[in-house]
């Protein structure tokens, strides 16, 4: 499998990051940004896999827990620091929690993949595979995980102000 | 002696005992004569001549056996008069020399109690300015320290005893050789009335009569205490004036206090080396923050550059990804290097504990006299074991140190100049152990090769300047400047043991060698 300059142009990079072993990825431009997710603050009447608001950029983004999502048990780090990639679709912003600090790998090193057995069981979720270094890593179509969980109309728009959503001031 | 005393012993000489007249033969004899001449007369003269010579015989008999009778009886009280008149006078003078002896002491003790106190003890004992010690303390006090203050005292403590030769036979067997019964200037009586003027040796020597042994042996013992006493004193007296009375320095103490020591100041060293580890976690978990802020940092803006395609954007993500990259680089560093120091610390603990129980062994064996020569062996390997569990030390304060000095440079000089920056969190050997190549290898070295100079010198790491050799060679002689350079880095505490242990260790170096 040669270099796809479609998936280069397409993707200018995918954010990596593991939970249980698998690796996982974002597309860059698709991650509005990253924050620590030391401190999320609940909602009312939360569930899992929601994990609670996060302030980025000085707006309120709401955030799920991947790996709560996933079913995978996982052991932080260290200092038990989790990171919030934070993913813009038009005005919506939405967050998701990961156990690891990601790093970015550039799309020229990107080989897409087929999709193995292994992962079936996330084949509805999946969007892309692509290989990179030996490593498998698996891009979820997040928009529709975040729509499962939190239906649109339900999602509040982080966008800007001229929509007449909540903002942080 | 005078004449009359000496008939008077004589007499005293020859002096029957006290009943020898009444029971004498020539009173027995003087009566059988009488009795056997008027029974003769009865038998051969005509009465009534016969009755009246012998009533005359008889009278003539008695009257000489009484005589005879009564001469030596007198002569027994008269002698027994005379003893017992010594006698007195020998108690009179014992209790004289008693009580001399006893204000001696207490004199010497006021005298040794102000001089402890250092002060002056002809101003401050009021008895002590008349006496037998007036003249020495005088003398100790005006001429000040030199070396003659103990032979005078022993001078003076010969004119001591001399004064003292009242109590019959306390000297016997003892020599005076050398000394002088009579000084020129006569030590002052602590009697206004002193016995009269002592018998010249000989008669000194001599026994006395009717003198109890056991007696005599107190005496002798009571002058041994106080010439003990004498001593003792021109010591204080010695140390007042070099002023080496003074509260004394620790002293050296026995070889297993040296050790204690070395082991106290190492335990020291490491507790010093574990609150300096705390340290360095601490600032290993704001490194590791600073690290984690940058690299998202980097990656906020490689998504924006990625997103908007900006160059200005893109250079600025680089360059805070490197920023970050440093940072861990450092965040890794201090961490490897706070285990590397929490194992090894571990080890120098276990290291010092050994070789501590090794040198008190040595030195119980040694003490006990029991094969000297292996035992002397153990305390200079157990010297060494100690050393090397200090040179542990030493290199885990050395890593320490630069633990310190790379976190505190190695992000902050990041950007353009980052292969500078980067150069501390490389760590190497070189700059790492500043302290063991400035004093704590050169002093370890030393001191291996003096307390083992058949085992080659611990490598020393090569100063700016200096071939590693060269700096081996200087750090092998005492006194070298590299020697004074290493004893510069040492604490007031581990230099005081060093000098304690140098005289010792260069003693086995030179046996050895």
């Amino acid at each position: 499998m040669g270099s796809n300059p479609a998936i280069e142009a397409r993707s200018r990079g995918v954010l990596v990051f593991t939970i249980g072993g698998v690796a996982f990825g974002a597309h860059a431009d698709d991650v509005a940004g990253l924050v620590e997710a030391e401190r999320l603050a609940p909602l009312p009447m939360q569930r899992e896999p929601l994990a609670g608001i996060v302030a980025f950029r000085g707006e309120m983004v709401p955030a799920f827990d991947l790996s709560s999502y996933l079913g995978i048990g996982v052991t932080l780090g260290q200092r038990g620091t989790k990171f919030a990639l934070v993913l813009a679709r038009g005005g919506d912003r939405f967050g998701v929690v990961v156990p690891e600090m990601p790093h970015l790998v550039p799309g020229t090193q990107l080989r897409e993949a087929n999709v193995s057995s292994v992962d079936h069981e996330l084949a509805s979720m999946i969007e892309t595979v692509f290989e990179a270094g030996g490593e498998r890593i698996h891009c979820l179509n997040y928009w529709s995980i975040i729509d499962s969980i939190m239906p649109r109309d339900a999602v509040p728009r982080a966008g800007s102000a001229a929509d007449g959503e909540r903002r942080i001031p | 002696m005078t004449e009359e005393e000496e008939s008077n012993a004589d007499l005293v000489s020859i002096a029957p005992a006290p009943h020898r007249g009444v029971f004498s033969f020539s009173v027995l004899g003087a009566s059988i004569g009488t009795g056997l001449a008027a029974t003769l007369a009865m038998l051969f003269l005509p009465s009534p001549l016969s009755w009246q010579v012998a009533v005359g015989l008889s009278l003539v008999g008695g009257i000489t056996a009484g005589v005879l009778a009564g001469v030596p009886r007198r002569e027994g009280e008269a002698a027994l008069l005379r003893e017992r008149a010594a006698r007195e006078e020998e108690r009179k003078s014992w209790g004289a020399a008693v009580v001399d002896l006893e204000s001696l002491r207490r004199q010497i003790n006021l005298a040794t109690l102000a001089l402890r106190g250092r002060k002056d003890p002809l101003v401050e004992v009021p008895e002590l300015r008349v006496g037998a010690l007036h003249d020495l303390l005088e003398a100790s006090r005006d001429t000040g320290v030199t070396g003659p203050v103990v032979s005078r005292i022993a001078v003076d403590e010969a004119d001591l005893v001399g004064n003292m030769d009242r109590i019959p036979g306390f000297l016997e067997g003892a020599s005076l050789e050398g000394f002088d019964p009579h000084p020129p200037h006569p030590v002052h009586a602590v009697h206004p009335a002193p016995a009269p003027a002592p018998a010249p040796a000989p008669a000194m020597a001599a026994p006395v009569v009717g003198m109890d042994p056991r007696a005599q042996r107190e005496a002798l013992r009571t002058v041994d205490e106080l010439i003990q006493a004498l001593e003792q004193l021109g010591e204080e007296i010695e140390n007042t004036d070099t002023g080496a009375s003074a509260p004394a320095a620790p002293t050296s103490g026995s070889p297993a206090q040296l050790v204690d020591s070395v082991v106290q100041t190492a335990a020291n060293g490491i507790e010093d080396l574990a609150a300096g580890l705390m340290r360095a976690n601490e600032l290993a978990t704001v490194a590791e923050r600073v690290t984690n802020r940058a690299t998202l940092l980097a990656l906020n803006a490689q998504l924006e550059a990625t997103r908007t395609g900006g160059e200005a954007m893109g250079a600025i993500a680089e360059e805070t990804r490197r920023l970050s990259e440093y940072g861990r680089e450092a965040t890794d560093t201090i961490s490897r290097l706070a285990e590397e120091i929490e194992a090894k610390m571990g080890e120098t603990i276990t290291a010092i504990h050994a070789a501590s129980e090794d040198a008190k062994a040595g030195i119980a064996s040694l003490s006990a006299g029991a094969n000297p020569a292996p035992a002397k062996l153990d305390v200079s390997r157990a010297i060494e074991a100690v050393v090397a569990a200090l040179d542990k030390a030493y290199d885990l304060r050395a890593k320490l140190e630069s633990v310190g000095a790379g976190s505190g440079s190695g992000p902050a000089t990041g950007g353009a100049d980052a292969p500078a920056a980067k150069a501390p969190m490389s760590a190497s050997p070189p700059e790492q152990n500043d302290f063991a190549q400035s004093g704590g290898a050169s002093y370890t070295a030393s001191l291996a090769a003096h307390v083992a100079p058949a085992a080659p010198p611990a490598p020393a790491p090569s100063s700016a300047g200096a071939s590693a050799p060269q700096a081996a060679e200087a750090e092998v002689t005492w006194g070298e400047p590299a020697w004074a350079d290493a004893i510069d880095d040492l604490t007031p505490e581990q230099r005081a043991i060093l000098e304690r242990l140098q005289p010792e260790l260069k003693r086995d170096s030179e046996r050895q060698g």
